[in-house]
């Protein structure tokens, strides 16, 4: 049986300002030499941090594969909710390399150099991108002509005033509870708290939680590229790629360890787990498909 | 000719030009293909682009140029939109019919990118051609009830030469032959086929029980170094991403454009309004917004339209306000829009097909391309060999089917959308219409106070044949290839907006002013300066990828333009 959720203790250990905070958007553990950016602003207070990791970890629980909590989602929240308040929003990452990954050598393998980080590079933005990510951030009125089409658009209050009033929202579900907070609410009965938010705001937060879980790990969240691996994905993989060249014979060979062209052993994939199984069955038959065995 | 790179920020090229030739508005395959034809000429171009940038020395000749600042990044480029028009900002609308009320979304609605490169930079850079009866449909099939089937007012034998020039430019791979279908080619392909995927493998099985033919896909990914740019190496990312290495030819014809010393180009300047003189027959500007929302203008003999068959019909009606629009005695401007109609088969498979690897697709077939006129084998498309790359995506996907907790980690870790998917898209074709069309939102408003484009399109009995027939075809070549589950995707309805983003037609070419918008040459028929280079002018939609026959097309019209 898996554990399906942190000790309260460690979870505490996990959200509270000595330990998120302290812990580098990316530690690398490749060529790199690790990071050298500068701290990226937040926008949680330490309540509020508390409070929506307990949603996460509800959301996507941990125990055999890395969970929100493990993969640190909640961090990467805080620094989009706070991008603004950088001297470069952290909203899209530069590149084009991480450094998680090697230069080819000269038979189209690698080779022992790697490119700086430059994910850790963050992009200016056009006047449109900036337009376009303040009204999600402060809302529709933040920006001249942001209403503009109210009301065939209804007008938006922005994820800032959502995250702060769902907060708010969350903590008084569990204190009507007889709970301290929603972090003190035992796992299974902690989704019913997000009944308690604005339905824009439960589609945001699963949406922000699994995309902090698997971006790439500058963003502030997938610790380490921890949920990547934990799911049998890739991630990044230039400049070295997954098929490599060698310019003296004119061939291309596969990564061995990640190939392209054959199923790989490593991670061959097999049978959906039984529950996934039953809903796919139910799909296709919904659909009109055919099950063939 | 002045230094190159340019210092000047937002503008590249040779920036001491100040009396254009040509003005092109839209930087992407048709913009790009038109300026480098127009500078073989000897003419000094601008060209007017309304996105960003991020392709680092695009015009600094030194070896290693250009440095494309794309990578391997999920949420920059697919979930926030990087180089994608900002729906936010910039919506556009929909509606299937008139019937519909004045529209029924408002939002994204089959958004290409806006980005030096345009949608070219995002594209897995499939270039397959079309086939010889594609030009003449309209003769072949005949008058078929609330379609406008036409045909081009040129053949494929007149195409050709402009065929291999894309590609030799662009760089294309692929295997001469090895379609049964193909149209006659004069040379082979620039390079060899590259490294097939898994998934090609697997699905090659079931596609030879069914008695199809398999084939590499033809793609502007480098298998070799080509060009002083490197082979690809199948990093995964590469439909919805520009390419890290820059072994995709999305920008080619644009940097030898801008390395002749006869272009400048404005990014982030987003055309506005054509200026017409009192004639109403030339255009004497064009009036831009720049990179901090300042209205400026450029003036050029000669205009050419490259900002999609969408954006472009936009600027006509914006620069005729009160109007029909911009070119349109005919009354055709912006009619028969044609998407590509896309029949999708999902299988699941007890595989890992590990997607995030690959070219995205790298092999197809053509048999349901089918036959004008017989009535078994219709006239779909191109098969695309396809799965999914993404991991925010997949994991969002099966959120939004309300599973939390534990049983959404079953699905984030059994990835039934995802890595375990092997998908067939069929491009097929789609009829045109005139009732299919863009006009502008009547109410509805960009950030800038402009009105947006409205997208009004339903599907023709035409091609939901196609679908019938050969989508069940598709459930069983899954079978035969070991799919333990296979179904067709819904197709769009209850106004939703259509899947496919290969958007053609609006500005139709033809011989005859009255019932078309431009002529043989690309030319519009009301205006003797004005062209339209993209895929506006296609009378038809083929059942192929449509981006190497506009490049093709964009060719031949500079070269005719430039005289």
């Amino acid at each position: 049986m898996l554990d399906l959720s942190l000790k309260r203790r460690t979870f505490l250990r996990i959200v509270t300002a000595g330990g998120v905070v302290a812990i580098a958007p990316w530690s690398s553990g490749c060529g790199n030499a690790g990071s050298t950016a500068e701290p990226l602003a937040r926008f949680f207070t330490a309540g509020e941090t508390t409070t929506f990791a307990a949603l996460a970890e509800a959301i996507v629980p941990e125990g055999g594969t890395v969970g929100a909590l493990g993969s640190n989602a909640i961090q990467f929240i805080d620094f989009f909710l706070a991008a603004f308040d950088n001297d470069l929003p952290p909203i899209y990452a530069r590149g084009p390399f991480s450094g998680r990954q090697p230069f080819p050598g000269e038979d189209g393998g690698p080779s022992s150099a790697f490119p700086e980080n430059e994910f850790e590079v963050w992009r200016p933005l056009s006047r449109l991108q900036e337009l376009s990510m303040r009204i999600e951030l402060y809302g529709s009125a933040s920006v001249l002509n942001g209403d503009i089409n109210a009301p065939l658009v209804p007008t938006s209050p922005g994820l800032r005033s959502l995250y702060r009033e769902a907060a708010k929202a969350l903590d008084a579900w569990a204190q009507a509870h007889d709970f301290a907070d929603l972090a003190a609410v035992p796992l299974g009965q902690r989704l019913a708290a997000i009944d308690a938010t604005p339905t824009e705001f439960r589609t945001e937060f699963v949406k922000h939680v699994l995309q902090g879980m698997f971006a790439a790990p500058e963003y502030g969240g997938n610790q380490d590229g921890v949920a990547w691996r934990d799911y049998q994905y890739d991630g990044d993989s230039q400049p070295i790629g997954h098929t490599f060249y060698d310019p003296a014979t004119e061939s291309e060979r596969d990564n061995p360890e990640k190939p392209n062209q054959i199923r790989d052993p490593r991670w061959p994939g097999g049978p959906l787990e039984p529950s996934v199984e039953s809903f796919i069955a139910t799909i296709t038959l919904v659909q009109g498909g055919t099950r063939f065995y | 000719m002045t230094a190159l790179p340019s210092r000047v920020p937002g503008v590249l090229g040779n920036t001491s030009l100040s009396r254009f030739d040509a003005v092109i508005i839209g930087s992407g395959a048709g913009g790009g293909a038109t300026a480098l034809a127009l500078t073989e000429a000897g003419l000094n171009v601008c060209v007017l682009e309304a996105g960003p940038n991020y392709f680092q020395g695009l015009d600094d000749p030194a070896p290693g140029n250009p440095k494309p600042l794309f990578a391997n990044d999920e949420l920059a480029m697919s979930s926030r939109k990087l180089i994608h028009q900002q729906a936010r900002v910039e919506p556009r609308t929909f509606r299937p019919s008139e019937a519909d009320g004045k529209r029924t979304v408002i939002g994204e609605v089959n958004s290409l990118p806006k980005t030096v490169g345009g949608a070219w930079v995002h594209a897995d850079m499939k270039v397959p051609r079309f086939q010889e009866f594609d030009f003449r449909l309209g003769s072949e099939l005949g008058d078929i009830p609330g379609a406008a089937f036409a045909d081009w007012p040129l053949s494929y034998a007149e195409l050709e030469p402009f065929y291999a020039e894309a590609e030799r430019i662009g760089g294309a791979q692929g295997l001469a032959g090895a379609d049964p279908f193909e149209a006659w080619r004069s040379g082979p392909y620039p390079m060899p086929p590259g490294a097939p995927m898994f998934l090609s493998e697997v699905l090659s099985v079931g596609t030879r029980a069914l008695g199809l033919t398999a084939y590499p896909y033809p793609g502007l990914q480098n298998s070799r170094p080509y060009g002083g740019q490197p082979a690809c190496n199948d990093c995964g990312f590469c439909s919805g991403y520009g390419c890290s290495i820059n072994a995709k030819g999305s920008v080619n014809h644009l940097r030898r454009a801008l390395l002749s010393g006869r272009v400048q180009l404005r990014s982030e300047c987003a055309a506005v309004r054509l200026v017409t003189d009192a004639t109403g027959r030339t255009i004497t500007q064009v009036e831009y917004l720049d990179p901090e929302g300042h209205l400026d203008n450029v003036a050029g003999d000669q205009i050419f339209l490259a900002a999609s068959p969408i954006e472009s019909v936009r600027l006509c009606l914006l620069s005729d306000p009160g109007g029909p629009g911009l070119g349109n005695s005919s009354g055709q401007l912006g009619r028969n829009l044609m998407f590509h109609h896309q029949t999708i088969s999902p299988g699941v498979y007890p595989i890992n097909f590990h997607g995030e690897r690959g070219k995205s697709v790298s092999a197809g077939f053509s048999d349901w391309r089918g036959v004008p006129n017989d009535p078994d084998r219709p006239l779909g498309g191109i098969v695309e060999f396809g799965t999914n790359s993404e991991k925010i995506a997949d994991a969002i996907q099966y959120a939004e089917l309300g599973f939390r907790g534990e049983e959404l980690k079953s699905f984030l870790r059994s990835s039934p959308f995802g890595s375990h998917i092997a998908v067939l898209i069929m491009q097929g074709e789609d009829a045109p219409q005139s009732t299919n069309r863009i006009d502008l939102d009547p109410e509805v408003r960009d950030i800038n106070g402009l009105p947006v484009p409205r997208i009004t399109y339903q599907p023709h009995a035409f091609e939901l044949r196609a679908r019938e027939v050969y989508g069940p075809k598709m459930i069983e070549l899954h079978g035969a290839s070991g799919a333990q589950f296979a179904f067709i995707s819904p197709m769009y309805d209850g106004g939703k907006t259509p899947t496919g983003r290969h958007i053609m037609g609006t500005l139709r070419m033809g011989t005859d002013p009255r019932l078309s918008v431009v002529d043989a040459n690309c030319r519009f028929h009301d205006i003797g300066n004005l062209y339209s280079v993209d895929a506006a002018p296609f009378p038809t939609s083929s059942g192929y990828n449509p981006t190497l026959t506009l490049q093709a097309l964009a060719i031949r019209t500079a070269r005719a333009a430039a005289g």
